[in-house]
């Protein structure tokens, strides 16, 4: 039998025919793009950011001139803005105007082409955070506006702060400020910053306090709401050789929980391999428990997310260790009954910085409409069994 | 090792050869090559990542993918291959892994100017971007989009896995949907798995795990069919223990596999523990030189930790190493950063730790052990062959073997001519025949004790017992009436001959006949066939009418079974005098005899006698951890099961727990 795999991809940002769109946050960017908004995108790891603004990017129904690109390795203000020079030139490049402004720059900063899209910088001896600052001022002549999409950016903030310290993570977010809050900048230069850690807590930590992104937009991706998990689970079994009936997706779908669609890809590969050794394209519910054993299995690693808050936060892991296993043990959490586990282990002053600093920050759980929830349902069962409530 | 099988691992085998070759790990290579076959030209990539130890077939996995886009039109116009697996030693950087890809490239008549790291200098950084757009610009001039293939991918990103090199891998891995990686690696490093990695939860982890029983048979057809030797292909109906055996306890690796069907080529008819012993000996200068990576102190820990085989404390390995706690713990540390030791976590503080290549403690165990230890060995190897040499075995199914003891399962005279549990071994041969007739001509008969007379029977019993089960039961039966044969083992024939017709009633009357002419066989054979149909009080009133001396001579030569009828008919005093008996500190009871206590609940009996008695623990791993899973309460020292018996304790409790539905429902 000629076997056609479900449409998954759980490892790059899903792009072209993998992507599933997400419309509605989509037009919730635009929008904000559109009122010269910058917007911090956040959301823990593997719930889909990149994929949706990589599409955005691709897809731009606007005058705008827009670019994505993953900012990880910056570690420099240098590096950054160097960075933002060379996308700006790119993005404007796509657009086919403004050719004397690109020739200028072409020069000035010695850009070598390496490919249809691929630019180098040569020149190093720049001060490319004010060449930047220039381009913004040439940009406002020409009314060119520019939308670039800077994946990993809190990483970046964080690197400079390690690498060169304090005075220089100030400098990015002052000028960050000046972006956002100078009208002639904002008409030509909008900025979304993607990021898997909270903003906020690391501006924190530069700056000893979070107002300096408070005026910031904020959007967050969410998993999928019930009815987009039925519609994903469609997409991606559009042509594929598994078959599922609507009562064994919403089993699937209910034995996952919470609908990440990193989650919801894996067990359904994970289902597609089983189903795929017996060339057998029905799924079963009794198939779900197995694959989903099997993924269990797999996911082994879940000793050292629990060693890390015994290790890094001695004074702290009982309260948080009881926050996961309350939040495991109930599969949702509310802010109130947080606090009152705080207050059993009399963690008045800091229960929330701890909540959103280590279990938010690092990945164990987010919120959505007040309720927290395990972004992993593998580490939520993981823990379930290893920290009953008894 | 044959040469042909040699040849068959090379690396320089022709594409053809590797197509040909390539038995296992064919679902992992449908699933690679099925997702790329269906991503379109616009689409994102799936990275992918093969986990597996040495020997876990890896390397012909990325060869054969490789081979797949050479031999195939339509990839072929899409897709350039690199495969880094022998240059990956030199790659010390992110820049020397995009150097080496363009050098392959450019073999391949890519024209990729070569840069000179001098003119970036020290602004690494921007080289490495820049060759990696040299890539990119070059496969998008061709139209191509990369495969790159990397072994041992955890040494690259070891190397250049720095966060900064990691994190730039990772960025141009997402700012350009040219390249797609195919990894092997011999670890889950914690870049995949940590939050805080770059590639956290980026590749798509396979992991290569042992060979099934299925895929096992698989190669064994193969070879079977390209060496012209048909019997290798039914080895494993004909034993599967032997087979299982050494897949369990050699990490079932495809390599190690194929070493073990050389042996079974060149040297056949040997046992699983002969077998293993061939096997160790191969892979004798693998382990030597990752020994030789070790210093002193490192291998002193290491050895002493290998003998204990189950995972041990530093609290355990103070008084074998002679070294204090803190020496152990970072000798311990640096094991298994470098990862030759696991640390293992329970519910306590206290760590415990045991040697990751579970068949690389078994080496140690074989090659470097003292007597005890590799007695220790070969008692688990002999015992993982019995359990799964049963007929009924499913290949693979996991599922319990039934019949593993005879009390149960075996046909009687199975268990007669074995002699399994009983002191009478059985002189089947002509000369044993030869001097029967011999004596009897001599009148000296009478002299020969009734075991003795059994004894000397039994060769006439061979031809009966062939005849029987070769279902030609009108020779049988000739036979039985003819040969000259005591009238207690005359009956007992008769018995077997009913028996294995499946007349019962006839059988019973014929094995109570022999009961009365004083045949202790038969008795044992009634009560077996009375006990494995769970017909209760059809023992009470067996042993109610037989003679004391017939009871005392069944306890005499089966006493194990005895205690268990005990057991099982409720005659708790008589058991518990008996079992106290049996399961001293210094007596190694039989395997059944433990099995059959566990199926009749008796845990914490068993748990008692392995606590008395070290060596029997020892003897009978599998059935020591399994007595603790079903003792329960037991978590902190189930921890220390070594993982490579741990389906076995599963299996042997299934079984158990069938068997007690059996008798208790």
């Amino acid at each position: 039998m000629e076997w056609k795999r479900p449409n998954t991809i759980t490892g790059s940002a899903a792009e072209g025919s993998k992507y599933f769109r997400r419309e509605d946050i989509e037009d919730r960017l635009w929008n904000e793009i559109d009122k010269n908004n910058h917007v911090l995108f956040l959301a823990p790891r593997r719930v889909g950011k990149s994929s949706i603004v990589k599409h955005m990017a691709k897809n731009n129904v606007h005058s705008f001139a827009c670019l994505y690109e993953d900012i990880e390795s910056d570690s420099s203000i240098q590096d950054f803005y160097r960075r933002l020079c060379r996308m700006t030139y790119v993005a404007l490049s796509v657009v086919g105007k403004n050719k004397s402004l690109l020739s200028k720059w072409l020069k000035k900063w010695r850009i070598t082409s390496i490919g249809k899209e691929k630019i180098t910088i040569e020149k190093n001896d720049l001060d490319y955070r004010k060449e930047f600052f220039d381009l913004l001022r040439d940009l406002q002549v020409q009314r060119q506006k520019i939308v670039l999409f800077l994946d990993e950016f809190p990483d970046v903030l964080w690197k400079i702060y390690k690498r060169h310290g304090n005075d220089d993570a100030e400098i990015l977010l002052n000028d960050l400020r000046t972006l956002r809050q100078t009208k002639a900048f904002k008409d030509v230069f909008v900025m979304v910053l993607l990021g898997s850690v909270g903003l906020s807590h690391i501006v924190k930590k530069v700056t000893g306090r979070a107002d300096k992104v408070n005026d910031l937009h904020k959007e967050y991706l969410y998993a999928l709401k019930p009815t987009q998990a039925m519609a994903f689970l469609d997409y991606l079994m559009k042509d594929a050789t598994m078959q599922i009936d609507d009562e064994t997706k919403k089993y699937l779908l209910d034995k996952i929980g919470h609908f990440i669609p990193y989650y919801i890809q894996l067990t359904i590969e994970e289902c597609d391999d089983l189903l795929f050794e017996e060339q057998r394209p029905e799924l079963t519910k009794p198939d779900i428990d197995k694959a989903y054993k099997i993924l269990l299995k797999k996911h082994q690693y879940f000793e050292d997310w629990d060693s890390r808050l015994s290790k890094y936060f001695p004074h702290k892991y009982a309260y948080l260790s009881e926050v996961l296993s309350v939040c495991a043990a109930n599969n949702k959490l509310t802010i109130q009954e947080i606090y009152n586990i705080a207050l059993s282990h009399k963690n008045e002053t800091e229960w929330k910085a701890d909540l959103d600093d280590i279990l938010i920050a690092d990945g164990y759980i987010s919120d959505e409409d007040d309720q927290y929830q395990f972004n992993s349902p593998f580490l939520k069962d993981w823990w379930k069994s290893r920290h009953p409530i008894i | 090792m044959n040469t042909d099988i040699i040849q068959y691992q090379n690396a320089n085998q022709s594409e053809e050869e590797i197509i040909k070759n390539f038995i296992v790990r064919q679902k992992e290579f449908a699933r690679v090559m099925d997702d790329i076959r269906s991503t379109d030209e616009g689409s994102s990539f799936q990275h992918y990542i093969f986990v597996g130890s040495r020997g876990s077939g890896k390397s012909t996995l990325l060869r054969r993918i490789q081979v797949e886009f050479s031999l195939e039109k339509a990839l072929k116009q899409q897709y350039v291959v690199v495969n880094l697996s022998e240059e990956q030693s030199a790659v010390y950087k992110l820049y020397d892994l995009w150097d080496y890809v363009i050098r392959d490239l450019n073999a391949m008549g890519f024209n990729i100017e070569k840069k000179d790291f001098r003119s970036y200098a020290p602004d690494m950084k921007s080289y490495t971007i820049v060759l990696h757009s040299q890539i990119i610009s070059a496969l998008q001039t061709k139209k191509k989009r990369l495969i790159l293939l990397i072994d041992n991918f955890d040494r690259i990103i070891d190397s250049v896995g720095n966060d900064e090199d990691a994190s730039l891998l990772r960025e141009l891995l997402m700012n350009h949907k040219d390249i797609r990686i195919i990894g092997g690696s011999t670890v889950m490093s914690e870049h995949f798995w940590k939050y805080d990695k770059p590639f956290f939860q980026f590749f798509s982890i396979k992991k290569l795990e042992s060979l099934s029983l299925e895929e096992v048979k698989k190669l064994l057809e193969f070879w079977s069919d390209k060496m012209h030797l048909p019997e290798l292909a039914v080895q494993i109906n004909k034993h599967p223990g032997k087979i299982e055996s050494i897949r369990m306890l050699t990490d079932g690796m495809p390599r190690t596999m194929l070493l073990f069907v050389d042996m079974m080529i060149n040297r056949p008819e040997q046992n699983g523990y002969h077998y293993l012993q061939l096997i160790v000996d191969k892979a004798t200068p693998i382990y030597q030189e990752r020994l030789s990576r070790l210093s002193p102190a490192q291998k002193k820990v290491l050895s002493e930790l290998a003998y204990f085989w189950d995972a041990a404390s530093v609290d355990e390995l103070i008084p074998k190493c002679n070294m204090d706690g803190k020496t152990i713990s970072a000798l311990l540390n640096q094991l298994t950063q470098s990862k030759y030791v696991v640390k293992i976590k329970g519910a306590t503080k206290n760590l415990l730790y045991r040697l990751e290549e579970r068949f690389f403690n078994l080496w140690f165990i074989m090659t470097q052990g003292g007597i005890q230890q590799r007695l220790e060995a070969k008692a688990l190897a002999d015992f993982l062959e019995k359990w799964y040499d049963q007929a009924d075995i499913q290949p693979s199914s996991g599922n319990n073997p039934y019949g593993i003891h005879s009390w149960t399962d075996k046909k009687a005279y199975d268990h007669w001519m074995s002699g399994s549990s009983s002191d009478n071994i059985p002189i089947a041969n002509e000369v044993s025949q030869t001097a029967y007739v011999s004596i009897k001509n001599k009148k000296k008969t009478d002299v020969l004790k009734r075991s003795d007379q059994e004894r000397f029977t039994s060769g006439f019993e061979e031809p009966i017992k062939k005849a029987i089960e070769d279902k030609n039961y009108v020779k049988g039966l000739e036979l039985i009436q003819n040969a000259e044969l005591d009238e207690g083992v005359r009956n007992y024939w008769m018995a077997i001959y009913y028996e294995h017709q499946k007349k019962f009633s006839d059988a019973e009357k014929y094995y109570l006949h022999a009961i009365q002419l004083g045949n202790v066989k038969a008795l044992n054979d009634l009560s077996s066939y009375f006990y494995k149909q769970n017909k209760i009080q059809k023992i009470r009133d067996l042993f109610n009418q037989i003679s004391k001396e017939m009871i005392g001579l069944f306890l005499k030569s089966y006493r194990q079974f005895a205690v268990i009828l005990y057991l099982y008919s409720g005659k708790m005093d008589l058991f518990i005098k008996l079992a106290q008996e049996e399961l001293t500190a210094d007596k190694i009871v039989l395997d059944e005899f433990i099995l059959s206590l566990l199926i009749h609940k008796q845990n914490n009996l068993v748990f008692n006698y392995f606590e008395i008695n070290p060596k029997a623990k020892e003897h009978y791993k599998p059935l020591f951890y399994a007595t603790l899973k079903l003792k329960g309460g037991m978590d902190q020292t189930l921890l220390k099961m070594p993982p490579e018996i741990s389906q076995n304790v599963d299996d042997i409790i299934s079984f158990i727990r069938t068997k007690q539905d059996f008798y208790y429902g």
